[in-house]
């Protein structure tokens, strides 16, 4: 028998583990450090773009009144983002992830200010929907964080 | 009221920050609505009418119905909703903003009771002028614009008494400037007329000024100031005691709030 007080058969340091990562020898002992995905290159170019737009808000036609006014403002589906509302005129508009903000004033959603920038971070697979009780224009900036998919995954595989 | 109604939703959906009402009116029963909430209301600065009604939808309010009313001193400041869903009570109407005068005005004043024969009225229908902002407003500038009517000829003509009614609503301040081109001899009195609130059956009160010229012939001024007064209409009577042939009367009405 050799020397080889651990038993392992062959060169520590220079073999590959199965799993596609580098095997060797860390200060934790014989660890295999696993290598993160390469980046998916998007096909769909167009989702990681930025985008700005006015949003008016819809009012119901003469003598009918909206039973519903709230509208789907965005939809996270393919990224996360940032999206950017600015409400422009008096308002009242508000803003959350309910598909029924009504009554406006509850607190179902929230109110945006008139001239004050509001950033709100939208995870896969959110949707952001805005209602009003009037006309009204809403700058809406939507900016795609295609890297952040990535950091969460990979958080998750080291959290499990 | 200026027919169509003016749409306020196309002002805020193509990016104005304001919203101008400004229309004569055809009664003092106008009203006028917004379909838009707003964040300030002023007077305008063309506006005959002093004061302005604002009503707006206010759930903890009789029948739903707040009112507020703005004047030249004191326009409004804080978010106006529109709330196109709720509904008024019990005419079930949508919210809307409501504008209205606050003001009386006699479209079909009759003057015969200080004139005798034929006589011609003209009354210069008021302006209601409201600015409505969408947004915060930079600054709330107050007060009306001096307003001049101007005319070179009047049509004055055969043996009869012409009233021209000039709007005065809360003015504190008059000059009037005459120059008779008719080559014929005129009276010319001042009045000022207040309209009674109940129509028809009330007492119009209507309170001589002074006479400006008798046999007049070339040219006069008047100046009419707060101690004389403050009335709705200014009333500007022309009695000519043999028909004129030559309709040219240069006539210069200024009205000021100034003092």
């Amino acid at each position: 028998m050799s020397g080889n007080k651990t038993g392992f058969m062959g060169k520590v340091g220079s073999a590959r583990s199965a799993l596609g990562g580098k095997a060797g020898m860390t200060r934790l002992g014989h660890r295999a450090v696993p290598t993160p995905p390469e980046a998916a290159i998007d096909a769909a170019q167009g989702a990681n773009k930025t985008t700005a737009s006015t949003y008016i808000t819809r009012t119901p036609p003469p003598g009918a009144t909206l039973s519903n006014p709230t509208a789907l403002l965005y939809s996270a589906d393919r990224l996360w983002a940032t999206v950017t509302l600015t409400l422009e005129t008096a308002g009242p508009v508000a803003v959350g992830e309910s598909a029924d903000l009504t009554p406006l004033l509850s607190g179902k959603g929230v109110l945006l200010d008139t001239g004050v920038p509001m950033k709100i971070t939208l995870a896969r697979g959110t949707k952001l929907y805005i209602a009003a009780d009037a006309v009204n224009r809403v700058k809406v900036i939507v900016e795609p964080l295609p890297w952040l998919e990535q950091i969460f995954a990979a958080v998750k595989r080291f959290v499990a | 009221m200026s027919y169509p109604q003016p749409d306020t939703s196309l002002y805020a959906a193509s990016g104005a920050k304001f919203f101008r009402l400004n229309t004569q009116l055809v009664s003092d029963g106008d009203i006028y609505e917004s379909a838009v909430g707003a964040e300030a209301f002023a007077i305008g600065p063309d506006s005959d009418i002093p004061k302005v009604n604002l009503a707006y939808f206010d759930d903890q309010a009789p029948n739903f119905l707040q009112d507020i009313t703005i004047t030249p001193q004191r326009p409004f400041s804080g978010l106006v909703r529109a709330n196109n869903t709720g509904r008024y009570a019990p005419a079930q109407r949508p919210g809307r903003i409501l504008m209205w005068p606050d003001a009386v005005f006699a479209a079909d004043f009759d003057p015969s009771a200080i004139a005798t024969g034929v006589i011609r009225t003209d009354m210069i229908p008021p302006t209601m002028d409201v600015i409505q902002y969408f947004g915060a407003p930079p600054a709330l500038t107050t007060g009306r614009n001096d307003k001049r009517y101007y005319y070179e000829q009047l049509p004055v003509g055969g043996v009869n008494s012409y009233f021209l009614g000039i709007p005065y609503y809360g003015r504190k301040y008059a000059s009037i400037v005459l120059l008779n081109g008719t080559v014929t001899t005129c009276n010319i009195d001042l009045y000022g007329v207040t309209f009674p609130m109940n129509r028809p059956g009330g007492l119009t009160l209507i309170s001589p000024l002074g006479t400006i010229a008798t046999a007049f012939l070339s040219a006069s001024t008047k100046t009419i100031s707060e101690t004389d007064g403050q009335f709705d209409y200014l009333l500007l009577k022309l009695g000519f005691t043999t028909a004129p042939t030559v309709t040219t009367f240069n006539l210069a009405i200024t009205t000021s709030d100034k003092g």
